[in-house]
C-alpha cells in the first residue's frame, strides 16, 4: 500500500496551481479561471499527432510511388536485398517450367553479369498463364522482382504478371549446317528441316530434324503442354518424313544445340 | 561442429544480450541485423556457424534481460505492449524488481516447458503445418477482427444525453481503428514498396518497428514527470507454484503459436493466451506474457533448425538463413540444449542485471535513459538503412503515439505487420500493391 | 465465457461447412474463408452489442455522481433506498446509474455500496484513494465516511459482498417491483434482447442477401454463444420479446473459469483440425473421429483437469452465493484493462 500522506506530489495535478482548490482532472480551473500550464494541452497534441500521422502516412505513399524501381545486376543480388523489389533485365536461358501440384512457373535469366531463377506462385503463375506471358529461350525480359534469399540460394519472385515485359529479338534464319558447325547458341533462330525422328520423355518431347548433313533436336518442353493447351494437337500430327519451320531459341544441351521453340503454335508443318 | 565452442560462443551472446538491454530502445534483431551486415559486406568475417550460435545466446538472452528496459526504462518492443502496463504498475509501487523476477520466471518455465516438447516437434508440427496452411491466411485475418471487436470504450459516460455518452465512449476505439488502419496501410507500403535502398531490403520494416513500438514510450517519458519511486529489492516473490505453472504453460502455449505461424508476434499470441485462459490478475499476466514472450523469440529460432521441416519463422531465422543452413538433425538437438543452458544462465544473471538496472535509473533519471535511448533508436535506423529510414520511423513514431495520447490499445498497431502479411497470405497482397500503383 | 471462446466457437462452427472448407483447401476464391470471419464476428456479436451499444443506450431515472472533493456518502445512500421504494410504490422498474469518481487521470476515489436486506438498509461506504490498478493508498479515507439509508421494501436476491465502484464507468442496477418485493438486477441492459433466439435470427437475416451458407453459419454461431451462457448463472431473456425477464442459467461453472475457457478453445481447434483434414484431398491423418478426439482432446484435458482439481482442492474459493456468482459473470464479460 501506498502512503499519500507524505508524497502529496502525486495528486499535485488534482490541484490548481493558482488558488490551489482541487480541480481533479480538469484542464482549466472553474474557480479561478487559471489554464493549467503544468498540464500539456492533450487536445492539441491529439490532433497533432493524428494530422501528422495522416500526413507522414499518406507522404511516404507518394514518396513510395514517385521512387522507382532500381534496376539492379544479377551479381549485385546478395542476402541483403532479401524481401526488396527490384527491377531486373536479362534472357532467358531456360524454358519456363511448370509444376501442376504447387501452380508454379520457374525459369533461369542471365545478364552480363550472372545467372538466376525465377519463379511465379499460383495466382501470379496463373495470370501468366491467361495473359501468355511465356518467355521463350532468348527472350529478353524486364521485370520488378521481388529479391528473396532462403538459406543461402537467392531467386527472384513475380508478384504482379503485369509487371513483367517481354521482348521478343527478331530470330534469325539459320540453316541446321551453320548451327552445329558454329555451334551457335544463346540466339533467336528459324530452322527448317525434316523430321527422322519423335521421342517422348516425361519431360517433354524431342523431334530430330535434318537438313540432309546434320541433326539439330527442337525439345519442346512437358510445360507447353500445360502453358498452350489448346494447341497440343501438332504434337500427335507432327511424324518422320515431314518437313516442319521452326522458331525458337537455341541453346546448348549436354555440348550440343537445341532449339527450343517459344510455344506450340512456332512448330509448323510445311510437307506433310 | 566443435560443440564446446559453439557452447561458449552462445554464453558470450548471452553477455551482449545483457548489455544491450541497457540501451533502451535497442531490439536484439537491430544488432543480430548488424552484424549480418557487416559479413555480408565483407568488413568482417564470422564462421557462419559460430554466427548461429552466438545469435541464439543472444536471443536467449534478449528474452530475459529486456524486461529490464521494458519495467525499469518503458521502452519495450510490440510483443511488450500487452503487460507493460501491469509491470509498470509495479515498478510505480516499488515493486520492479519482483516484476523482473515474475517475468524472469515465467520465462525459465516456459523453457522447460520447450524442452520438454523438443523430441515431439519434429513429429508433430509437420502435421500441424499441413493442416493449418489451407487457413493460414484467414487465421491472421481472424486474430486482426479480434483485435478490433475488442477494442473497448473507455470514457467516464458522465453526459446525460445517451448520444453523448455513446460519443465520448466510441471515440477511444475509434481512434483504435483509425490507428489500424494507418498502421496497416503503413504496412502495405513498406512490404511492397519501401522507400529504402534495395540493398537494406532485409531490414525494411525496422524502421517502422522501432518508430511504432520504441520512441513513443521514450518520448512520453521525456514529456512526462515521471516520479522516483525506490525500489524494494526482495529475495522471494509473491506467487504460487501453480501460477507459475499456469502461466508458464499457458505463456508456452502462446509463443509457440506464434512462433509457429506467421505475422503472429508474441504480443498477439500473448493477448490471446490471456483470453483463452481467462487469467486474472496482474501476477499471473505478467508471468504469462514473460514466457509467451521467452517462447516466441526462442521457439521460432528452434524451428529453424527443425529437422523434419524448413521452416523460416521470425526475423532472426531468415537474417541467420541468409548466412548458415543448418544441414544436420544434430543441429537441432544442439541448438535446444544450448537454449536451454542460456536461459538457466540468463536466469542466474537477472537478479544482478537488475539490481544495476535500478542503481541506473536511479542515478540518471528515466529521462536521460529515455533521451539516449531515442538518440540510439536514430543511430541504429541510420546505421542500418538510411535517411529514408529515418522518415519511415518519424512517421511510425508519430503513428504509436496516437494510442498512448487516445488511449486506446496499443495493439491496433500491429497492423503494420499483420494487414499486409495477412493480405499477402491470402493471395490479395500483390493485387492491392498494384492498385495502389506501388510500382509507378 | 470469455469473448475469444465465443469468437472461436463461431469461426469452428463455420469450418463444419463442406463447401466453405472445400473452397478454403482448394483456395477457389480470395474469399473463400470470410464464412470463417463471420462465424467468429457472430459469435461475439451478442457480448458486443451489450457492452458497446446497448450500454450506452439505457435511460436512468436516478445517476449518482459524488462530488469528488467531497463525496457525500448519506446522499447516495438515501437515492438509492428512494429508488427502491420508489420501484416498490409505483410498481415499475426504476434504474440507477452509479458514477466513479475521478480525482485525475490515474487516480479515483473508490466507494461500496452493501445491501442489507435483513435489516432493510443501504450501506455507502466512501473508501481511500486508487490508482487505475485498484491499488489504495494508505489513509486517504476521508472522516464520518460511512451512511446509511433504510427503505420500506422488502429487497430479492440481494448480494452479500459489497459492490466496490471504482475505476473506469461505474455499474448500473435496475429496482425490478416483483409481486411484493423488489429485485435487484446487476446490469440492466446485460443479455436482455440480445441474448435471445430471435434476435440470432433478426441478426442473421442480413446474410440471406449473400448466402444461405452464411446465414446458418452466423445464427448457429450466435446461439452457441446464448447456449453456453446459459452453463453459467446469469442466464439470458431467451425469448425476447414473447418474455421479458432472463432465464437463470445452469449453473454448471463460472464464464470466467479457466479451465472451462481452455478446454473449449482446445475442443474449438481439435474440432477444427478434424474439419480441414476431412476437406484434404490427401489426409493428414486417418484414423476414427473417436480416436481422434480421444487422443488429441479426452486425453490431454483429462490430465490438465485433474492437475487444475489437485489446486483447487488445495486453495478451495470461499462459498458464495449464486447473485455473487452472476455479478462476477457478468463483470468478466465487460472487457476492461487486462481483465
Amino acid at each position: 500500500m501506498m502512503n499519500a500522506a507524505n508524497d502529496k506530489k502525486i495528486f499535485k495535478e488534482a490541484y490548481c496551481p493558482s488558488c490551489g482548490r482541487f480541480i481533479g482532472p480538469r484542464e482549466k480551473c472553474p474557480f479561478c479561471g487559471a489554464e493549467i500550464k503544468e498540464r500539456i494541452r492533450l487536445k492539441y497534441i491529439k490532433v497533432l499527432a493524428l494530422v501528422l500521422a495522416i500526413v507522414g502516412v499518406f507522404g511516404i505513399f507518394l514518396f513510395s510511388k514517385m521512387i522507382p524501381v532500381p534496376t539492379v545486376k544479377i551479381a549485385d543480388i546478395d542476402a541483403s536485398y532479401n524481401y526488396a523489389p527490384i527491377r531486373v533485365k536479362g534472357y532467358v536461358i531456360e524454358y519456363p517450367d511448370y509444376n501442376e501440384e504447387s501452380e508454379s512457373i520457374t525459369f533461369w535469366i542471365m545478364d552480363e553479369t550472372g545467372e538466376i531463377m525465377v519463379k511465379a506462385y499460383r495466382d501470379a503463375a496463373r495470370e501468366l498463364i491467361k495473359q501468355g506471358k511465356i518467355p521463350g529461350v532468348m527472350d529478353y525480359i524486364d521485370c520488378i522482382f521481388e529479391a528473396r534469399i532462403t538459406r543461402g540460394f537467392k531467386y527472384l519472385i513475380i508478384e504482379v504478371p503485369d509487371y513483367l515485359t517481354i521482348y521478343k529479338p527478331e530470330p534469325e534464319q539459320l540453316t541446321i549446317t551453320q548451327i552445329i558447325e558454329n555451334n551457335i547458341t544463346m540466339k533467336k533462330a528459324i530452322v527448317e528441316g525434316v523430321i527422322t525422328s519423335v521421342r517422348s520423355y516425361s519431360s517433354g518431347y524431342g523431334i530430330w530434324i535434318t537438313d540432309g548433313e546434320y541433326e539439330l533436336e527442337i525439345w519442346v518442353p512437358i510445360s507447353q503442354l500445360s502453358f498452350f493447351s489448346n494447341h497440343t494437337d501438332i504434337l500427335d500430327r507432327v511424324a518422320p518424313g515431314m518437313k516442319v519451320i521452326v522458331k525458337g531459341g537455341l541453346k546448348l544441351y549436354r555440348g550440343s544445340p537445341e532449339i527450343v521453340p517459344d510455344s506450340l503454335l512456332d512448330i509448323q508443318i510445311i510437307e506433310e | 561442429m566443435d560443440v564446446v565452442l559453439l557452447v561458449l560462443v552462445a554464453l558470450a551472446g548471452v553477455i551482449i544480450a545483457a548489455f544491450s538491454c541497457f540501451i533502451p530502445g535497442l531490439h536484439i534483431y537491430n544488432l543480430i541485423a548488424i552484424i549480418v551486415l557487416l559479413h555480408l559486406s565483407g568488413a568482417v568475417y564470422i564462421d557462419p556457424e559460430i554466427m548461429c550460435f552466438l545469435f541464439i545466446g543472444m536471443i536467449v538472452g534478449y528474452s530475459f534481460f529486456n524486461v529490464i528496459t521494458s519495467v525499469f526504462m518503458s521502452a519495450p518492443d510490440e510483443s511488450l505492449m500487452f503487460f507493460i502496463f501491469p509491470a509498470q504498475r509495479y515498478f510505480l509501487e516499488g515493486r520492479g524488481f519482483e516484476a523482473s523476477m515474475l517475468i524472469g520466471v515465467g520465462s525459465l518455465v516456459a523453457v522447460m516447458f520447450l524442452a520438454a516438447s523438443v523430441p515431439f516437434l519434429p513429429i508433430l508440427l509437420p502435421r500441424i503445418w499441413e493442416l493449418t496452411r489451407p487457413l493460414l491466411g484467414w487465421l491472421i485475418l481472424l486474430v486482426i477482427v479480434f483485435i478490433l471487436l475488442t477494442e473497448w470504450p473507455r470514457g467516464l459516460e458522465r453526459s446525460e444525453s445517451r448520444w453523448e455518452r455513446f460519443k465520448e465512449a466510441w471515440s477511444s476505439p475509434l481512434a483504435g481503428f483509425l490507428t489500424f488502419a494507418l498502421a496497416g496501410f503503413f504496412g502495405i507500403i513498406l512490404f511492397f514498396k519501401p522507400p529504402i535502398p534495395p540493398e537494406r531490403g532485409f531490414v525494411a520494416i525496422t524502421p517502422a518497428f522501432i518508430g511504432i513500438f520504441a520512441l513513443p514510450w521514450a518520448i512520453t517519458n521525456v514529456l512526462s514527470k515521471f516520479p522516483k519511486v525506490e525500489q524494494h529489492i526482495t529475495d522471494s516473490i509473491n506467487v504460487k507454484v501453480h501460477e507459475i505453472i499456469r502461466g508458464g504453460g499457458a505463456g508456452f502455449l502462446a509463443g509457440m503459436f506464434g512462433a509457429f505461424f506467421p505475422a503472429i508476434t508474441a504480443g498477439v499470441a500473448g493477448f490471446l493466451a490471456g483470453h483463452a485462459t481467462a487469467q486474472k490478475g496482474d501476477r499471473l499476466f505478467i508471468i504469462s506474457q514473460g514466457a509467451s514472450r521467452a517462447i516466441y523469440y526462442m521457439g521460432a529460432f528452434l524451428l529453424f533448425f527443425l529437422p523434419t521441416m524448413h521452416i523460416t519463422r521470425g526475423a532472426l531465422a531468415w537474417m541467420t538463413g541468409l548466412v548458415f543452413t543448418p544441414e544436420r538433425v544434430e543441429y537441432y538437438y544442439l541448438a535446444a540444449f544450448t537454449m536451454l543452458l542460456c536461459a538457466g544462465v540468463s536466469f542466474l544473471l537477472l537478479t544482478p542485471i537488475t539490481k544495476l538496472a535500478i542503481k541506473l535509473v536511479h542515478r540518471y533519471g528515466i529521462r536521460t535513459l529515455s533521451i539516449f535511448s531515442i538518440i540510439s533508436c536514430i543511430a541504429i535506423v541510420l546505421v542500418l538503412t538510411s535517411w529514408e529510414g529515418l522518415l519511415i520511423m518519424a512517421v511510425g513514431a508519430v503513428i504509436g503515439m496516437i494510442p498512448l495520447l487516445f488511449n486506446c490499445r496499443r495493439s491496433n498497431t500491429l497492423a503494420v505487420i499483420l494487414v499486409p502479411l495477412g493480405l499477402n497470405i491470402i493471395g490479395l497482397g500483390p493485387t492491392i500493391a498494384e492498385l495502389l500503383g506501388l510500382f509507378g | 465465457m470469455k469473448g475469444i471462446v465465443h469468437f472461436t466457437v463461431g469461426a469452428t462452427i463455420a469450418t463444419f461447412f463442406k463447401d466453405v472448407m472445400h473452397n478454403i483447401v482448394t483456395a477457389a476464391s480470395p474469399a473463400a474463408g470470410l464464412p470463417l470471419i463471420i462465424g467468429g464476428v457472430y459469435g461475439f456479436l451478442p457480448d458486443f452489442v451489450d457492452f458497446r451499444f446497448a450500454k450506452y443506450m439505457m435511460r436512468y431515472d436516478y445517476v449518482i455522481d459524488p462530488d469528488p472533493e467531497n463525496p457525500d456518502p448519506k446522499e447516495i445512500a438515501e437515492t438509492i433506498a428512494k429508488a427502491i421504494d420508489e420501484a416498490y410504490e409505483k410498481k415499475k422498474s426504476i434504474f440507477m446509474q452509479l458514477h466513479t469518481i475521478p480525482i485525475t487521470s490515474n487516480l479515483w476515489r473508490r466507494y461500496t455500496v452493501k445491501f442489507d436486506t435483513e435489516n432493510k438498509k443501504v450501506i455507502v461506504t466512501i473508501g481511500p484513494i486508487v490508482t487505475t490498478g485498484k491499488i489504495p493508498y494508505e489513509g486517504t479515507e476521508p472522516p464520518n465516511n460511512v451512511a446509511e439509508a433504510s427503505f420500506k421494501a422488502d429487497v430479492i436476491h440481494t448480494y452479500e459482498e459489497e459492490t466496490k465502484i471504482d475505476i473506469l464507468s461505474g455499474p448500473s442496477f435496475e429496482f425490478r417491483p416483483e409481486e411484493d418485493r423488489v429485485k435487484i438486477i446487476f446490469l440492466p441492459f446485460h443479455r436482455r434482447w440480445s441474448h435471445s433466439f430471435p434476435a440470432a435470427f433478426l441478426m442473421a437475416l442480413p446474410m440471406l442477401l449473400f448466402n444461405v451458407n452464411w446465414f446458418w453459419i452466423a445464427f448457429l454461431a450466435y446461439v452457441f454463444h446464448i447456449i453456453l451462457d446459459m452453463l453459467g448463472y446469469m442466464g439470458s431473456n431467451l425469448f425476447w420479446p414473447f418474455t421479458k425477464s432472463r432465464v437463470r442459467g445452469l449453473r454448471l461453472g463460472h464464464s470466467d473459469n479457466a479451465m472451462l475457457n481452455f478446454s473449449s478453445m482446445w475442443v474449438c481447434v481439435a474440432l477444427t483440425l478434424w474439419n480441414v483434414n476431412e476437406a484434404l484431398t490427401e489426409k493428414v491423418f486417418s484414423a476414427s473421429f473417436i480416436t481422434y478426439i480421444s487422443y488429441t482432446t479426452v486425453l490431454p484435458l483429462l490430465i490438465i483437469g485433474l492437475a487444475s482439481l489437485v489446486v483447487y482442492l488445495r486453495e478451495r474459493r470461499e462459498k458464495e452465493t449464486p447473485e455473487e456468482a452472476e455479478v462476477k459473470e457478468a463483470l468478466s464479460e465487460d472487457l476492461g484493462p487486462y481483465t
